[in-house]
């Protein structure tokens, strides 16, 4: 508890600093329109967004993205709600009984408690992330090179488990951005590592192209190849729930918002599967009796505040253990690395002042997106009718000019084109990219953990079976694959 | 016997194989490229070739093992769930080739012929618009992309000309 005070205390000067307070204000704003723009995630924004943070002090930056991520949760209701099309993965759970309210003419009570629902889930969130970073960092710092391997395969392994794409696809996909995160020179004995003579490659593939193409770029031809534009939503009406309304949603809210901060701890998780459990445990267990599948409010309260939590508290893994849980949170490890931040337990450690004001922040943009979704709901409801053509033109033209401005190479524009190419193939064939972002991300430190602990170990591989915690990493990361082998070969029959 | 069963399905599908057989190519060039790297280094310590050699290792045993997977499994090849084919593919090209309209015009004519090629490229990926109509949306974008960078962020960036 006096851990999370300091750090939050450490924190709120600078995020309440005017220029934090508005990067604040517009990474929720930016967030809550691609939560409410179908087809424009949150990962392809925080990517597409990447050279525009290195103008920023790290703090700004990471509000400014954070905001984004738990802001999409949001916006996503909205279409959700109005057009039975979720902006973002997660609001597929709160279209189920959102659109059917809508359809019933009450479409602004669910979008109100959408939105408060969100808030208590952030608010739960950012309280849970405050009290568990410190001792979370304290266990991380205990571990050695052989754990931090064990416990990056353990990352991998789960992100390959739970991505949405066959098994031994999700683990080529892994072991193909771990190849490609290694190109470069070799930290320990300075040679060149894949680069074929190119001098551009010496310092290794920029992580800002391979996020911009794989997930932006590609996110825009599949949602203008899709056809997503000029849907009729749903009339929204008064935003104001009524009385009966809160009484029936309070509950839903705040086990979803528990549910969903727990959900977002585990390595591999996502806002969707918090929404899924958070809907599941509500229908399954607290209210059996509901109007499931007719208009449920707490199917909108439940899954809206498990989604927003989960994606609040996934920052834990990775500001305390180095591991990015998801696709936003390995682009937000890419921008803390950009940063000169190695997100980690010494971040923890040596910056709460950074790590507190990225939570307090999440206090006050949460607050901020009530102030403008609950008022201003129909105003973004208009939004729906933008062309996603123009929407596409605007953010291609800021990509490449925020790129070349970013790195002022143009070897990066073709490195762009060559992900966004790749990015492509892999929708084509049905493939989610996040393994193959996470195994990029991952390479590099797991390299260097790997060979540390050889060196203290004298080069004896024994190492990662003698030690407990690595073993039981390892373990874990044997017993992630296997279920998930299990799990699909019975979903198969 | 059932269609699921039936041994016409079992045979080797080269097709259904192709993936898995691409990944252990790609795993092959990897090794080999690999090869001009220490795989070890003094005191046991791993060297450069190490981990791309296991990687590489790695993506030849799962490309193997998916292409045997994939050729005798026992059910009727299936196709992915994909957006509409023809829109999507005009969309992947136009999007594409606004990069490399950006890449290609940037060095030797500049930011704002560079900047308009590629929001022409990118308001001509969906069809709907009329030539001029997308040629001049191209240019409004560019010269506010123009105005944003150059006259706004001080980008060292010639307006029109080559570097």
């Amino acid at each position: 508890m006096t851990d999370a005070l300091g750090m939050l205390g450490a924190g709120l000067g600078l995020a309440l600093a005017p220029g934090n307070l508005l990067l604040c204000l517009v990474g929720v704003a930016l967030g809550t329109l691609v939560g409410v723009l179908p087809g424009l995630g949150p990962v392809a924004t925080i990517a597409l967004l990447l050279p525009v943070t290195f103008g920023l002090q790290p703090a700004g930056a990471l509000i400014m993205l954070a905001g984004i991520y738990y802001g999409a949760q949001y916006g996503s209701s909205t279409t959700a709600i109005l057009l039975r099309v979720p902006g973002e993965a997660s609001g597929v759970v709160t279209a189920q009984e959102g659109h059917m309210l809508a359809r019933q003419g009450r479409a602004g009570p669910a979008l109100g408690i959408a939105a408060l629902a969100s808030l208590m889930g952030g608010v739960i969130a950012a309280v849970v992330l405050a009290l568990l970073l410190a001792p979370l960092a304290r266990f991380a710092v205990a571990f050695g090179p052989a754990e931090t391997a064990g416990l990056m395969l353990l990352g991998v392994a789960a992100a390959v488990a739970l991505a949405p794409v066959p098994l031994l696809a999700g683990s080529a996909l892994a072991a193909i951005g771990a190849l490609l995160g290694i190109v470069g020179t070799d930290v320990a004995g300075g040679r060149p590592r894949f680069t074929f003579g190119i001098p551009e490659l010496a310092d290794g593939i920029g992580f800002i192209p391979l996020a911009m193409g794989l997930f932006g770029v590609a996110e825009l031809i599949r949602a203008l190849g899709g056809g997503e534009a000029g849907r009729q939503a749903a009339p929204v009406g008064s935003p104001w729930p009524g009385r009966a309304d809160i009484a029936s949603s309070a509950g839903p809210a705040f086990r979803g918002s528990v549910i969903g901060a727990a959900i977002g701890l585990l390595p591999g998780a996502s806002t969707l599967l918090a929404a899924l459990a958070a809907q599941a445990a509500e229908r399954g267990v607290f209210r059996r009796g509901g109007r499931w599948g007719q208009g449920e409010m707490a199917g909108v309260a439940a899954p809206e505040a498990a989604n927003n939590a989960a994606a609040q508290s996934s920052f834990a893994p990775l500001l305390a253990l180095g591991l990015p849980a998801n696709a936003v949170m390995a682009v937000l490890a890419g921008a803390m690395f950009l940063q000169g931040v190695a997100p980690g337990p010494a971040v923890v450690a040596e910056r709460p002042d950074l790590v507190g004001a990225i939570i307090v922040s999440m206090l006050i943009g949460n607050a901020m997106l009530v102030a403008l979704n609950l008022p201003f709901i129909g105003l973004w409801a208009a939004l729906l009718r933008l062309p996603m053509r123009l929407l596409a033109a605007v953010v291609m033209v800021l990509s490449c000019a925020g790129l070349w401005a970013s790195s002022g190479s143009v070897f990066d524009l073709w490195l762009l084109l060559g992900f966004s190419l790749l990015g492509w193939a892999l929708l084509r064939a049905g493939l989610e990219p996040t393994p193959l972002l996470i195994g990029f991300v991952l390479a590099a430190p797991f390299e260097e953990a790997l060979r540390r602990a050889l060196v203290l170990a004298r080069g004896d591989w024994w190492v990662f079976v003698v030690e407990p915690a690595s073993a039981l990493l390892l373990g874990a990361a044997a017993g992630v694959t296997t279920l998930s082998a299990a799990r699909r070969s019975l979903a198969r029959r | 016997m059932s269609q699921l069963q039936s041994p016409r399905n079992r045979k080797f599908s080269l097709g259904r194989a192709a993936p898995g057989l691409l990944l252990a190519a790609l795993g092959i060039a990897a090794l080999a490229i690999a090869q001009g790297q220490p795989f070890r280094l003094a005191g046991g310590r791993p060297g450069p070739g190490f981990l791309p050699a296991l990687l590489a290792g790695a993506l030849m045993g799962l490309g193997v093992l998916h292409a045997l997977l994939a050729a005798s499994i026992r059910r009727p090849d299936q196709t992915p769930d994909r957006p509409q084919g023809g829109s999507e593919l005009r969309v992947g090209l136009a999007l594409s080739g606004a990069v490399a309209a950006f890449a290609l015009l940037l060095p030797w004519a500049g930011f704002l012929p560079a900047a308009w090629a590629t929001g022409s490229l990118a308001l001509a990926a969906a069809p709907g618009l009329r030539p001029a109509a997308v040629l001049a949306g191209g240019g409004v974008l560019a010269g506010l992309a123009a105005g944003l960078f150059l006259a706004g962020l001080g980008l060292p960036t010639p307006l029109i000309g080559p570097r």
